[in-house]
């Protein structure tokens, strides 16, 4: 008996996700396609490629693509199908720890500046603008030169680059909540501030972070791939999207598939984290609905 | 409107004030001794520990941090930003003879992109809903996430390496060869011009779609007026002050972009400099550079701001 129930409760979930899946665009579903395509390239990606990424492999150097090298091999002959999965996970980890350290950073310090207003506002703002009067990869640059490329140093590179972004947008989130009525029976019922702040506020300041989050991993994979491909950024062998398109530019006449596969990747996350964050906005804002 | 133009001003240099002691503190925050980069080997020497002490003491690098800054900034605002720690050269001089080159590529691909993407934006709001219109958002789109760098290399495979036809990278001056200048800025200028055309169209064509609801377009209409008029008189005018902003806004954004690109093909303007500088550990030279373009972000920024005050009627007339 119970296991006809369970099994009715499978069949019922999964009746219920292939309804939900059905209402989705093919947009859409693309876009989840791709994501979970990179979800896998970050946890397992030796389930997607047996070749490991820096096996070199001298007499089979630039070949094209084939049924032993889908994407064809590189200058050392490494596979390119292996080095673009190693890489793009590097890329994306690299991205997602940034945008994620920027939020952890930026969030609390628009919270405080929008909650509080006076001089902690203008303190936390005046500095955040500064940093937002650079251009993203010009500050890049001018702390790589300072402390020197590394992963460690392009994650916070990144990072710093994103705080001002979530400051200024958490702060205006807070000023509009702040006003509501149910924070104010919050403060009526004597809540500390930082319940209000923690158990009230935060919870309802979350849908234009998801989504500026999302916009956000998408800019910071171009700017990894820019300076890593300008030299600033992942150094060889280790490969990331960017560095495979440096070296591909020096074999184009030789191996133009190099500049491809690495490119396309590229382009194709970006182009679904777009498309994410506006999916993500249509759901999430009520005022884009 | 005086106030208000005069608070714009002021935030600005606030700005590049603030810029300028982040530049500072880097420079303070950078490895190595600038009295022993300039000593070179020499200064590992026991017998020339006192000249490098004389040398920090002349050099200012004794005193506290708030006078070494001002005259760091008494020095900048005369225009002398020091000298390249590899060629000795004045920075100022390297900086301004790359300058010409970026501007180019800034300027070309500024308004080409307008070029193309006002006529397309007007073509999609007027036909909203239609084929050409889908095909547009959806080419913005793409065109927005395509990472310059990969597709400045896609047309040099193209171009280049497969037809033959225009030469894969290197810069000529423009009075030197204006032939050569014309034919090696083509590639640049598309690649950054994608980008813009998509960005551009998509804010216009929103904005378009917005103005062509509203009554007075209706007014204009039922007067008769034909279609063109009513577009390009009447409904741009309302719809010009946040193109003006959004073109001020990106342009700004190009000025990281240019940057990548020049590296793409050799193009050697400022961003290029500023590249070589970091990978020959230049620190004088890569602070110089970033002090420059962050500056040209603020003017920009200001521009854009003075313009659209001056573009919208309710802010001129107050």
């Amino acid at each position: 008996m119970s296991t006809t129930l369970s099994t009715l409760g499978a069949m019922k979930g999964y009746q219920y996700v292939r309804r939900r899946l059905r209402s989705l665009s093919l947009s859409t579903l693309l876009v989840l396609g791709w994501m979970l395509l990179l979800t896998l390239m970050i946890v397992v990606p030796q389930l997607l490629t047996q070749a490991p990424p820096d096996r070199m492999a001298p007499t089979e150097r630039l070949q094209g693509p084939s049924m032993t090298h889908l994407l064809g091999t590189d200058e050392f002959g490494r596979s390119i199908v292996s080095r673009v999965i190693y890489g793009g996970r590097t890329s994306l980890l690299i991205a997602l720890s940034a945008v994620l350290l920027a939020a952890l950073l930026g969030v609390p310090l628009g919270t405080l500046a929008g909650y509080y207003g006076g001089w902690v506002d203008t303190l936390i703002m005046r500095s955040q603008d500064a940093l937002l009067a650079f251009p993203a990869i010009l500050f890049a640059i001018l702390l790589i030169a300072t402390f020197g490329p590394s992963p460690v140093n392009l994650v916070l590179t990144i990072a710093i680059v994103y705080i001002p972004r979530f400051a200024r947008l958490q702060r205006g989130s807070v000023l509009m909540v702040k006003s509501r009525q149910y924070v104010e029976a919050a403060h009526a019922c004597g809540v500390p501030a930082r319940g209000i702040l923690w158990r009230t506020i935060l919870p309802n300041t979350l849908s234009p972070l998801i989504i500026q989050a999302t916009l956000s991993i998408a800019v910071a994979i171009l700017i990894e791939a820019g300076l890593s491909y300008m030299g600033l950024g992942i150094q060889p062998p280790d490969a990331t999207w960017g560095v495979m398109l440096k070296t591909a530019q020096t074999y184009l006449r030789l191996a133009p598939h190099y500049v491809l596969a690495p490119g396309i990747f590229l382009f194709l996350t970006v182009l679904s984290m777009n498309l994410l964050g506006d999916w993500l906005r249509d759901r999430l804002d009520p005022r884009a609905r | 409107m005086l106030p208000l133009i005069l608070r714009r001003v002021v935030e600005a240099v606030i700005t590049i004030l603030l810029l300028s002691m982040l530049v500072f503190s880097m420079l303070l925050a950078a490895p190595g001794d600038p009295a022993v980069s300039l000593l070179g080997r020499a200064a590992a020497r026991p017998e020339n520990q006192e000249l490098l002490e004389r040398m920090r003491r002349e050099m200012g690098l004794d005193q506290p941090v708030y006078i070494q800054y001002t005259r760091w900034i008494a020095r900048v605002l005369q225009g002398d930003l020091g000298n390249s720690n590899r060629n000795g050269q004045a920075v100022v001089g390297l900086i301004a003879s790359r300058l010409p080159a970026t501007l180019q590529l800034l300027a070309f691909s500024t308004i080409l992109s307008l070029l193309i993407a006002v006529p397309l934006a007007v073509m999609a709001a007027q036909r909203r809903g239609s084929w050409l219109d889908r095909l547009l958002v959806l080419a913005s789109v793409a065109g927005v996430a395509i990472p310059g760098f990969w597709l400045g290399l896609l047309l040099i495979l193209l171009f280049s390496v497969n037809l033959g036809w225009l030469p894969p990278s290197g810069y000529t001056p423009f009075f030197a060869d204006p032939l050569d200048n014309l034919q090696r800025s083509v590639m640049p200028v598309i690649t950054l011009s994608v980008y813009l055309v998509a960005t551009f169209t998509r804010f216009l064509r929103a904005d378009l779609i917005e103005v062509l609801r509203q009554d007075y377009v209706r007014t204009a209409r039922a007067k008769g007026l034909a279609e063109r008029m009513v577009v390009w008189r009447h409904a741009m005018k309302n719809a010009l002050p946040s193109l003006w902003t959004i073109v001020g806004i990106e342009v700004g954004t190009l000025l990281g972009g240019v940057i990548i690109v020049e590296q793409v093909f050799g193009w050697s303007g400022i961003g290029w400099l500023a590249v070589q500088a970091v990978n020959n550990r230049d620190y004088p030279l890569v602070l110089g550079v970033v002090l420059v373009i962050a500056a040209g972000f603020a003017l920009i920024t200001l521009v854009t701001d003075l313009g659209y005050t001056w573009l919208n009627p309710e802010l001129r007339h107050q």
